[in-house]
């Protein structure tokens, strides 16, 4: 019996374990990572300005770039259908449901779960979804050249935000998409309830 | 038929692909000459032709390339070399598991399998014999490698064209930026060759029936 | 017919006991192993496996040759002749024989020859 090779098999087989261990650890590590890293861009202050740089484009009247920008930005909980309107350079999007549900979705998730009286839950939900649309408004303004307004549609209220607007938030608009003028400049800010409460009320144009 | 031409038959059964015939015919032609003589010297047909038939019994050492073989061992020393290659196949795909790729499992349920049929042999202690034939394995070898070669040149070939040549087939091309497209792109490439295993677990047969031989074995152990 | 003793000692010279007998005539396979009977004054039986393993060899080793011949008794039966290589083969493994027999009861045996 060839017991130089039987150990080979022991050797070869306790070796694999070893292997099969750390290799099985740094899946579940990235894994982890990667849930993490999706969880962050459900939110306007974590969300990752790199994940949305590939829709950089000329034209909103792209139609599966335009979409495909939005579902990579906050309020991506919700079901979207988008309305593009080449001649008034206009982007429509319908979500389903009221503005307060469309806020508490997009907080549902583990890091982010809301609790409290129900006035002041409406309040956080509202919260969200305005600085939601500031986040969302700027990057498609900043992302899309020729893209002049977006009109955010909930089933029981409509906003439309130009592109005029939002540019008058910022000093250095032409280079905001640049990493640390965006985290400075247009994430840290919306840190801010106040912040958020006063700036929607002069760029969510109720219609 | 005569019954000795039918039992004769009976003999060459198993190895028809062999030359055999002019052996079988040289057989039976001893035999009926050794039947006529005992026919001759006193005894009835019945018992010549019994007596006959016992003169031999088996005609597997005579066949080209037969050898005996202690089977036991010579399953054992397969099973055994095929554990290793399948183990170090496992090993060496592990670290594609980060990039998604799971070949790896298959391979490790190969090893276990593989593994536990070989435990269960080696407790088999009794010393079988039986005859296998060389140019038989060989033959097979020489297949399978073949078979193996044509499967790993399309795999690589239908690879190489999904990487560079989908600009043709598609709007763009897949790239390859950065360590983890490079990762997967590797893995990918790995998983045909992985299958050597088998080709190479056949490529030793030959060998240890060779090695496992009753004859020279007996001379080992002295 | 003691064959346990015989078997282990004598399987090494089968061939040689074979190419004796053709040197005498050509000869088939069953009349080689009556032949062979007869010469160990019915002491040795050749046994017909060994016999076909023997003449397999000795033929590759073309110390022997065969043709079918036509059987008097009916049926054609393949007849061998040793060829001009196994003459000298045959000699050559005779004479070793006779040394190595000389050698070895020397060896074995007590007391002078």
């Amino acid at each position: 019996m060839p017991n130089k090779k039987n150990k080979l098999i022991i050797r070869l087989i306790t070796l694999g374990i070893l292997v099969f261990g750390v290799a099985l650890f740094f899946v579940i590590q990235s894994n982890g990572k990667e849930e993490q890293y999706k969880a962050e861009q459900l939110e306007a202050t974590t969300h990752d300005i790199n994940y949305v740089l590939p829709y950089k484009n000329e034209y909103m009247g792209n139609n599966s770039n335009t979409v495909n920008l939005f579902y990579h930005l906050p309020l991506t909980t919700s079901d979207m259908k988008f309305e593009l309107f080449p001649d008034t350079l206009t982007v429509q999007i319908d979500y389903s449901d009221t503005l307060l549900h469309v806020g508490k979705e997009s907080m549902s998730h583990k890091q982010y779960a809301a609790s409290g009286l129900a006035d002041e839950l409406n309040t956080i939900y509202k919260n969200e979804v305005e600085k939601s649309i500031i986040y969302n408004s700027t990057a498609a303004f900043a992302l899309i050249d020729n893209l002049e307004y977006i009109v955010y549609h909930f089933s029981d209220v409509s906003y439309k935000v130009s592109r005029t607007d939002i540019k008058a938030l910022y000093s250095n608009f032409d280079t905001i998409l640049n990493e640390t003028n965006w985290k400075d400049n247009v994430q840290s800010k919306l840190k801010e309830k106040s912040y958020i409460a006063d700036v929607a009320s002069r760029v969510l144009i109720q219609q | 038929m005569s019954e000795l031409k039918s039992y004769v038959n009976g003999l060459f059964a198993k190895y028809k692909n062999s030359q055999t015939d002019e052996l079988k015919a040289e057989i039976l032609s001893n035999l009926e000459a050794k039947k006529a003589d005992l026919i001759e010297s006193g005894l009835d047909e019945e018992t010549a032709i019994q007596k006959a038939k016992n003169s031999i019994t088996s005609v597997a050492h005579l066949i080209d390339g037969n050898r005996e073989v202690f089977i036991n061992q010579y399953r054992l020393d397969c099973l055994q070399q095929a554990l290793i290659y399948l183990a170090v196949a496992w090993i060496v795909t592990i670290p594609f598991m980060v990039v998604g790729s799971f070949v790896n499992l298959y391979l490790l349920c190969a090893v276990i399998v593989v593994g536990i049929v070989y435990l269960c042999k080696r407790a088999d202690k009794r010393e079988k014999r039986g005859y296998l034939n060389v140019r038989y394995y060989n033959k097979i070898k020489q297949i399978v490698w073949l078979f193996w070669a044509i499967f790993f040149i399309i795999s690589i070939l239908a690879l190489t064209g999904m990487y560079f040549g989908s600009n043709l087939w598609f709007s763009r091309p897949i790239k390859i930026d950065g360590p983890y497209n490079f990762a997967l792109m590797l893995a990918r490439y790995f998983t045909p060759l992985v299958t050597i295993v088998l080709p190479l677990s056949i490529n030793s047969l030959p060998k240890y029936i060779i090695k496992n031989e009753v004859n020279s074995d007996a001379e080992q152990e002295k | 017919m003691n064959d346990s003793i015989s078997s282990d000692l004598i399987r090494g010279h089968i061939d040689t006991m074979i190419m004796r007998v053709l040197s005498d005539g050509d000869n088939y396979g069953y009349e080689i192993i009556k032949a062979i009977s007869v010469n160990s004054g019915g002491l040795y039986e050749l046994k017909e496996p060994s016999l076909y393993t023997s003449l397999k060899r000795l033929e590759t080793g073309k110390l022997i040759e065969s043709y079918w011949g036509d059987g008097s008794q009916g049926g054609r039966r393949k007849y061998y002749k040793i060829t001009e290589l196994g003459k000298s083969t045959y000699k050559h493994s005779v004479s070793e024989w006779k040394t190595a027999k000389g050698l070895i009861s020397q060896l074995i045996e007590r007391g002078n020859s």
